[in-house]
């Protein structure tokens, strides 16, 4: 078994795929570091400007004006009650952060990798998975090289085992990649380091209110590791539904298609039926992991951390169990 | 003393309702090379499937060294070594490399006994290359090697000689009949050269549309494989040949008579012919026997 999975690792490390994925970070990783940079001198300026103040290091002052400037809106009567309650959120939020004296304007590069993987984890991510995973049995299938595997003297529920473990191993590999291009660019465009600093995470929302009852304040390395594992159930889930896809489908474009299409198929689901009861044990509404420790709102109300990483395993289960059934009893025609 | 290394019992298959064998029974020994052929779309690739465990049998049952391919396929597979169709290969990865993935997915294949399959099949100069430089023949020679690698009681392979220049194409053969004779494996190789398999096999059975129609020795194809003689007056030649000698004398398409009779005869009918002033012209063995009991078992078979 040791040896099949480490034949299956090698072959996804030559196919060169991962040196794709690397490139893909990069450049991705370099773009929403600049545009990160660029957006936060740029507001700092602004609200500067506005209150007269040349000291744009003054976060308090800073702070004060973001929290006045909410408030103004939320006394706007034409905003609608969902708006409401997200900036009634983030109000809250800043009004913490003065009392507490935290700083929520600095940007370090630490900060910046776990912004990363909060932007990337419902969308940005899946589709690295997706790319690595989507190939791995139907390449084998369109070259043919399926039938030399499936004619050694190894039953194929292992040959599938070792597949799916290696696709467990470079998932991992993505993740860590991720944290570590994140870090190298991030640390060249920002220079802080900030993995001390204080982060404030548990806000919920309660029925539109917010719930500072299970606050807890973690250090910004602490909090990275936390973004970043669930970045790996993420990773974890999707790739095994994408091996799943994999052995369904003879060809590599269609099962990177319909990976794609059910990916942000179910996105837009997700805004126009959002109050439909089943929606929630579609995978795609409970990819946004990170959202319920960072304190930003959910799409669909009434999910919590524990729910959708349940509902994220069970898709995994159920689509290695689907592969499982069909790679060991198909018939190899071509 | 050879053993029986295959078996097919009364094996059926259907792929989406249509019958597609129906009900084949085969043996094969070791030491020996079974030639498998067969019109276009008879079955042949379908069968060679089920042996090596690729598609499941509707019905009936293979034995590869006494083990079931259904219900003990690991123990089955060890005995087997098989090209199906086209020698696919990962491209990416160079032909050693391919080896290397292939012989670390089992037991006992020592990087010796690589070398050696590298050499046997005229590998050595570009087994580092990487596979997609390869030409067609290249690919077949290193689906040869990673067939035999294992040393296989049973070896399997697909129209094998696809590809392979006539130089590669008599090692090929050289190296069939040296591992069936020598190293006791039993060979089934299907083929459209049938040439190629009467050079190659022992023994060669005959499918259509599913069904084996003839099992036979090539050894009993050319026994009876009748001589051809070239005369000017044909009927004359043919008259002298089923009233004076008792042949069953047939005309071909190109002229030609062909009687099957004893070797021995031949002097007395060609003297006979000189004296009766047939005009002979040449008498020949039938070079095409095999072919024209292909062609007779089937004929007029339409593609289904
Ligand atoms: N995937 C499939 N679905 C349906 N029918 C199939 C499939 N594959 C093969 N067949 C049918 O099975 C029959 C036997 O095909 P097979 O490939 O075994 O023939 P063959 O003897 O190897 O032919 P050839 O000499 O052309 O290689 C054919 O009639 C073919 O149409
Ligand atoms: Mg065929």
């Amino acid at each position: 078994m040791y040896n099949l999975v480490g034949n299956e690792v090698y072959k996804i490390i030559m196919k060169k795929r991962l040196w794709v994925i690397v490139g893909i970070l990069l450049i991705l990783i370099g773009l929403f570091a600049y545009g990160e940079h660029y957006t936060r001198e740029r507001t700092q300026n602004q609200i500067a400007e506005r209150i007269g103040i040349d000291d744009v290091e003054d976060w308090r002052e800073i702070t004060n004006q973001q929290l006045m400037d909410l408030e103004r809106r939320l006394d706007n009567p034409f905003i609608p009650e969902e708006g409401r309650a997200g900036i009634r959120v983030r109000a809250e939020q800043l009004r913490y952060y003065l009392a507490e004296d935290i700083n929520p304007t600095t940007f370090s590069a630490a900060q910046f990798i776990s912004n990363f993987m909060e932007q990337s984890i419902f969308l940005f991510l899946p589709l690295l998975i997706i790319l690595l995973a989507s190939d791995i049995v139907s390449k084998e299938a369109t070259t043919g090289t399926i039938k030399l595997l499936m004619t050694r003297p190894v039953p194929r529920w292992k040959i599938l085992m070792s597949k799916l473990l290696a696709l467990t191993i470079l998932e991992m590999i993505v993740i860590l990649l991720m944290a570590t291009i994140a870090l190298g660019i991030s640390y060249i465009t920002f220079g802080i380091g900030g993995f001390r600093e204080p982060v404030i995470t548990g806000f919920r929302v309660v029925e539109g209110e917010l719930d500072v009852s299970n606050i807890q304040t973690v250090s910004r390395g602490t909090y990275i590791l936390m973004t970043y594992s669930l970045g790996y159930v993420v990773a974890f889930s999707i790739g095994k539904m994408a091996l799943m896809v994999s052995v369904l489908v003879k060809s590599t474009a269609a099962s990177i298609g319909i990976m794609m299409s059910s990916l942000i198929g179910g996105t837009f689901l997700t805004f126009f039926i959002s109050d439909w009861e089943i929606t929630r044990y579609l995978f795609n509404v409970n990819l946004r992991l990170t959202d319920f420790i960072s304190g930003d709102l959910q799409p669909v109300e009434g999910l919590s951390l524990g729910f959708s990483i349940t509902i994220l395993l069970l898709w995994a289960l159920a689509s290695t169990v689907a592969a499982f059934g069909v790679f060991s009893y198909k018939d190899i025609l071509d | 003393m050879s053993v029986r290394v295959l078996e097919l019992r009364n094996v059926h298959k259907s792929i989406k309702g249509k019958k597609i064998i129906k009900g084949i029974d085969l043996e094969l020994f070791s030491g020996e090379v079974l030639g498998f052929l067969g019109p276009n779309g008879s079955g042949k690739t379908t069968t060679l499937r089920m042996i090596v465990g690729l598609i499941r049998l509707t019905e009936g049952e293979i034995l590869i060294g006494g083990h079931s391919i259904g219900k003990e396929f690991v123990k089955a597979m060890e005995n087997v070594g098989c090209i199906i169709e086209n020698p696919e290969m990962y491209d990416y990865l160079s032909g050693w490399e391919n080896l290397k993935l292939l012989a670390s997915m089992e037991k006992g294949i020592t990087k010796e006994r690589m070398k050696e399959v590298v050499s046997l099949v005229g590998m050595v100069k570009r087994i580092d290359d990487k596979v997609y430089t390869y030409s067609l023949g290249m690919k077949q020679r290193l689906g040869i090697a990673q067939a035999i690698m294992r040393r296989p009681k049973l070896l399997i392979l697909d129209e094998p000689a696809n590809g392979l220049d006539p130089a590669g194409i008599s090692e090929f053969r050289k190296l069939i009949r040296k591992l069936a004779h020598q190293e006791s494996m039993a060979v089934l190789v299907s083929s459209h050269i049938l040439a190629e398999i009467e050079m190659m096999c022992d023994r060669v059975a005959i499918i259509k549309q599913g069904e084996v129609v003839r099992v036979t020795t090539v050894e009993n194809i050319v026994k009876d494989q009748g001589i051809l003689w070239k005369v000017r007056d044909i009927q004359l030649g043919k008259k002298i040949l089923e009233e004076e000698f008792q042949a069953a004398v047939t005309i071909k398409e190109d002229q030609t008579l062909l009687a099957f009779i004893g070797e021995e005869q031949v002097p007395g009918i060609n003297k006979r012919f000189m004296e009766a002033d047939v005009g002979l012209i040449y008498a020949s063995r039938n070079q095409k026997s095999l072919e024209d009991l292909f062609l007779a078992l089937t004929e007029g078979d339409e593609i289904v």
